[in-house]
């Protein structure tokens, strides 16, 4: 009786190890196997929570599989990003690859628990969103050169509303400020909507805001850009001329969204992801509803790609720390 | 009694001190233009008044009422399970998953705080499991962790 | 009348049956969303997304909308039944409603709360369509130091906030305060007691502590020894308003609607302190304030309509200005934006059957919401019949999964744990949580206001006293925390006197 059981057992476990390692051995063959949980590092409703839910659908019909959107929102996305990349690299947990929290946050915030270098798996940028200075439609500056030549002559007299601290507009501000020679005064909001409300409000001059947060007061007539942060004019608002054109092209930074994982990630499910992302975003349906949102550009670059873009950026926002305004 | 009330301020008293040292640490700034400190340190010292204050209230007047004797026994046990029954269900979640966390919780918590048999235990522990499974896994497909067993 | 012509063309699309549908679905989901503490519309909303795609522009709305009333009514179920307040907003129903149940009036007080949720949402709805676009450009000139102004102002009616000793709850408003303060400084990016915490980043979870404080303690309290007593009286008293219920809460229900439309449609304004300020009114009108606290359906009734027209009142912004005020209005703008919809003044002139739409379907939701619930409430009654020994146990696991759920955090179950300790020897000591909370929200929210108007002053502190509307609200403040001591001079030395 015992030496059958004996038997029976040892099968049994013989069975179990050769399915675990052929399992195992078949991993990039077959991923994703079970749904794979993409961290968006902000809380929901905002602009990147918008953008991942509008198009994850799409991008997992192209790589066969189930994407579950989980949001970790805290620290200017450096919560949510620091849980994906520090987990496991079993290519199940991945996040929402934002510039802020990989490029600025690591130089302006003390103590962020990973290297945008050394602990991220790159895998694909999906897009950009462009940023620009708004200005009340009756404000007397209807040139950036007007607001420069006034700034020029009343230092710290002009009050910028600026959406988020360590943030993509809080550089380009501090940018501007060098490139310009003036100084304009920083006033730091929570979002962009905050930032919107006060400029309306006439509680600011000036707003440096995303382009998706003061679009439909553009198209009532509340509010003008005087210039806006992108390489080319935009295609919803030909009539605002870039930063570039202005002369300020180092103010001119955008943000970007996009994919990415813990070190050690197989360079076989980092391609899965490349190529099904790629597909998608050549979608014109998707395209449609990337642009709705306003000011949000696709923007498919690989992971080495990616890579390379944001390092080069976590290299200017170190050389420019000092210059930010609120940071002594 | 009234010497809780003594230990109570004497605990805000330090709570606040601590406060207004590490407040001061984050630099106060001027009023013109307050650092991160200021705010902190401006809470901590309302609340180092105001501790005070209780403090020598609470030495110059005795309590006059006295408290009703207590019935039952004081089960701080019960207490202390209960946090640490929390405490142990939070670490252990992501690592062996919500349904069987959710099954030894139950199960645990029947059998101690309030004793039951083992069955009511085992059988309430599986009712909620599977209540919850449905609720928070079917309906509302949150993501809460699955644990090393897959479930 | 134009409007009311609009007004029926937007009925004609609400009623049509699919429609209808979304919106009962909408309800349903929203009310379910709302019942389990830590997940709040704003998530239900965003889950839901991508089904948005499919759903023609008027009912996705109408769905949203139905989410969004449904969450806040499921939030109050929570706080009266098991005193765990299902978002922030609904604290201030646990002081009174949760001892309403436990007095066997839990029937009651979910209809009331119905009710009067209802007959606010109706009345605001109205006021929103005729005074919209006015009321919008008021709101447009409160900047920070309006918002300073009037947090302070909010701060100084704690004084009527307290049942009990005045100096312990002032220590629980600076405890607030300083708890408040706990996080990346938004100014600087300086961290600020955090000690290395990557959950502490974001300072102190409001829900966790909430949980803690109300949910858990409650819990503690009623273990720490046997129970001969039910916890919950058995025998039910009636299981909806009866008359003398309705005569008491006609005044609270309509100041409540005013103060919470009116404190709504500031931006940003936390829909929690429209619900405070209503309950701390009907404490100062009632004969018998210190009942308060004890299950006075006025607590239930004020507060209730505050939050539910401080919901509408947050509409103004977004759909006059295109402006989100919130995670959940951010989600409607988003929603409406993939449709190619721009909320804002032109959302009228292009697209009337959407705006018109949305109004009717928020008339709409608010009846489908009393249509469903009231038969749930002897559903949910029944819930407090579970013998406490079980149901102890339930509340607990409500309580984690609350917590955890908001940021798929562990640590944030370990905040609500020592808030859930703090909270039971707060209870023993004689210590209010609600000030605690109320100072736990307003806190930063001031502290922000206060940085932000220096900033735009170059340090003046004229700013506060040169503009019209923050000198009133900062006058207003001086007064009513000067008014105990000319006033009643007597009961403030009798708290002194019992915080000692």
């Amino acid at each position: 009786m015992k030496k059958r059981t004996v038997i029976r057992k040892s099968f049994i476990l013989c069975v179990t190890l050769v399915c675990l390692l052929w399992v195992g051995s078949s991993q990039a063959q077959d991923y994703p196997r079970s749904p794979v949980q993409i961290v968006i590092p902000f809380g929901p409703g905002g602009l990147t929570d918008i953008f991942w839910r509008s198009t994850s659908e799409f991008i997992a019909s192209h790589i066969k599989g189930t994407i579950v959107l989980v949001n970790k929102p805290g620290g200017g996305g450096v919560v949510g990003t620091s849980f994906a990349v520090n987990a496991k690299p079993d290519g199940y947990t991945l996040v929402s690859a934002n510039s802020d929290p990989l490029t600025i946050s690591p130089v302006f915030t003390p103590n962020v628990p990973y290297d945008p270098e050394k602990d991220v798996t790159y895998i694909a940028k999906l897009a950009a969103m462009a940023f620009g200075i708004a200005v009340l439609n009756d404000s007397p500056f209807k040139t950036l050169e007007e607001l420069v030549a006034f700034a020029k002559a009343n230092p710290k007299k002009l009050k910028s509303g600026v959406m988020g601290v360590g943030s993509t507009p809080h550089t380009i501000l501090g940018v501007f400020n060098r490139d310009a020679k003036v100084d304009i005064s920083y006033i730091p909001f929570d979002s962009g909507g905050e930032t919107v409300t006060n400029l309306l409000g006439g509680h600011t001059d000036l707003a440096v805001v995303s382009m998706p947060s003061v679009k439909s007061q553009i198209l009532s007539g509340k509010t003008r850009m005087l210039a806006v942060c992108s390489p080319k004019r935009l295609p919803d608002f030909p009539e605002f001329p870039t930063m570039g054109e202005k002369g300020y092209k180092k103010s001119s930074i955008a943000t970007g969204v996009g994919l990415a994982g813990p070190k050690g990630l197989a360079p076989a499910i980092v391609s899965k992801w490349e190529e099904a992302i790629e597909t998608t975003l050549k979608d014109p349906k998707v395209i449609a509803i990337i642009e709705k949102l306003g000011g949000v550009v696709v923007d498919f670059k690989s992971g080495e790609g990616y890579k390379k873009e944001l390092l080069a950026d976590l290299a200017t926002f170190k050389e420019l720390l000092p210059t930010l305004p609120g940071k002594k | 009694m009234g010497r809780i009330f003594f230990y109570c301020n004497l605990f805000w008293l330090l709570f606040s001190v601590l406060t207004c040292v590490e407040a001061y640490r984050l630099r106060l700034g001027t009023i013109n233009n307050p650092g991160p400190g200021f705010f902190p340190f401006g809470a901590g010292l309302t609340m180092l008044i105001l501790s005070l204050a209780a403090l020598f209230q609470s030495m110059a007047r005795k309590k006059k009422v006295e408290k009703a004797i207590p019935q039952q026994p004081f089960r701080w046990w019960n207490i202390v399970i209960i946090l640490a029954a929390i405490t142990a269900y939070a670490f252990s979640l992501e690592k062996i998953g919500f349904l069987i966390n959710t099954f030894l919780f139950i199960c645990l918590l029947l059998k101690v705080v309030e004793p039951q048999t083992w069955k009511t235990a085992i059988i309430g522990g599986l009712i909620t499991t599977i209540a919850a499974n449905l609720v928070f896994n079917v309906i509302f497909q949150t993501q809460i962790p699955r644990g090393i067993f897959g479930f | 009348m134009e409007v009311f012509k609009d007004l029926l063309f937007g009925f004609g699309v609400v009623l049509q049956p699919m429609n209808l549908l979304y919106c009962f679905f909408g309800v349903l989901i929203g009310t379910l969303v709302g019942v389990l503490p830590g997940v709040g519309p704003a998530a239900a909303l965003s889950l839901l997304l991508p089904v948005t795609f499919y759903v023609p522009p008027v009912s996705t709305i109408i769905l949203l909308a139905g989410i969004t009333y449904g969450a806040m009514y499921g939030g109050s179920t929570t706080s009266i039944l098991l005193n765990i307040p299902g978002e922030a907003a609904s604290v201030v129903t646990c002081l009174d409603g949760y001892q309403m149940a436990r007095k066997g009036r839990a029937g009651p007080a979910l209809g009331i709360s119905a009710f009067g949720s209802f007959i606010a949402g109706t009345i605001t709805i109205f006021m929103l369509i005729f005074l919209a676009p006015p009321l919008a450009n008021f709101a447009l000139k409160f900047g920070p130091p309006e918002y300073f102004a009037l947090m302070v102002l909010g701060l100084s009616i704690m004084v009527y906030l307290a049942s009990g000793s005045i100096v312990n709850a002032l220590i629980m408003v600076c405890f607030g305060l300083i708890l408040g303060t706990i996080g990346l400084d938004q100014m600087t990016g300086v961290p600020r007691f955090i000690y290395k915490s990557t959950t502490l980043m974001d300072g102190i979870g409001l829900i966790q502590v909430v949980i803690g404080l109300f949910g858990v303690s409650e819990v503690l309290i009623n273990v720490e020894r046997t129970f001969k007593r039910e916890i919950f009286e058995t025998k039910m008293k009636g299981l909806l308003p009866n008359r003398e219920d309705w005569r008491r809460s006609i005044g609270p229900i309509g100041r409540g609607t005013v103060i919470g439309f009116f404190l709504g449609i500031i931006p940003g304004m936390s829909v929690m302190i429209p619900t405070f300020v209503s309950y701390v009114v009907e404490k100062k009108l009632s004969k018998y304030p210190e009942k308060f606290g004890t299950g006075m359906i006025e607590g239930v009734a004020g507060p209730e309509s505050a939050n539910n027209a401080a919901s509408t009142g947050t509409l103004v912004p977004t759909l006059s200005l295109g402006i989100p005020t919130g995670a959940a209005t951010a989600l409607l703008l988003g929603a409406l934006m993939i449709h190619g919809l721009r909320p804002g003044p032109l959302l009228i002139q292009e697209a009337p059957d959407v705006f018109w739409g949305l109004v009717a379907s928020l008339y709409a939701g608010n009846v489908m919401l009393l249509v469903l619930n009231l038969p749930l409430i002897g559903l949910w009654v029944k819930i407090l019949k579970i013998p406490y020994h079980f149901l102890f146990s339930l509340i607990l696991l409500l309580c984690i999964v609350g917590s955890y759920i908001t940021n798929n955090n562990a640590y944030d179950v370990i905040i609500m744990v020592i808030f859930g300790f703090v909270g039971y020897l707060m209870k023993k000591f004689d210590y209010e949580a609600a000030p605690l909370v109320l100072a736990l929200v307003l806190g930063p929210m001031m502290e922000k206001a206060f940085r932000r108007s220096l900033m735009l002053s170059d340090g003046g502190f004229g700013i506060f006293f040169t503009r019209p509307i923050s000198a009133s609200f900062l006058i207003m403040a001086l007064l009513i925390l000067l008014s105990p001591l000319f006033l009643k001079r007597t009961r403030l030395r009798e708290n002194l006197r019992a915080g000692g």
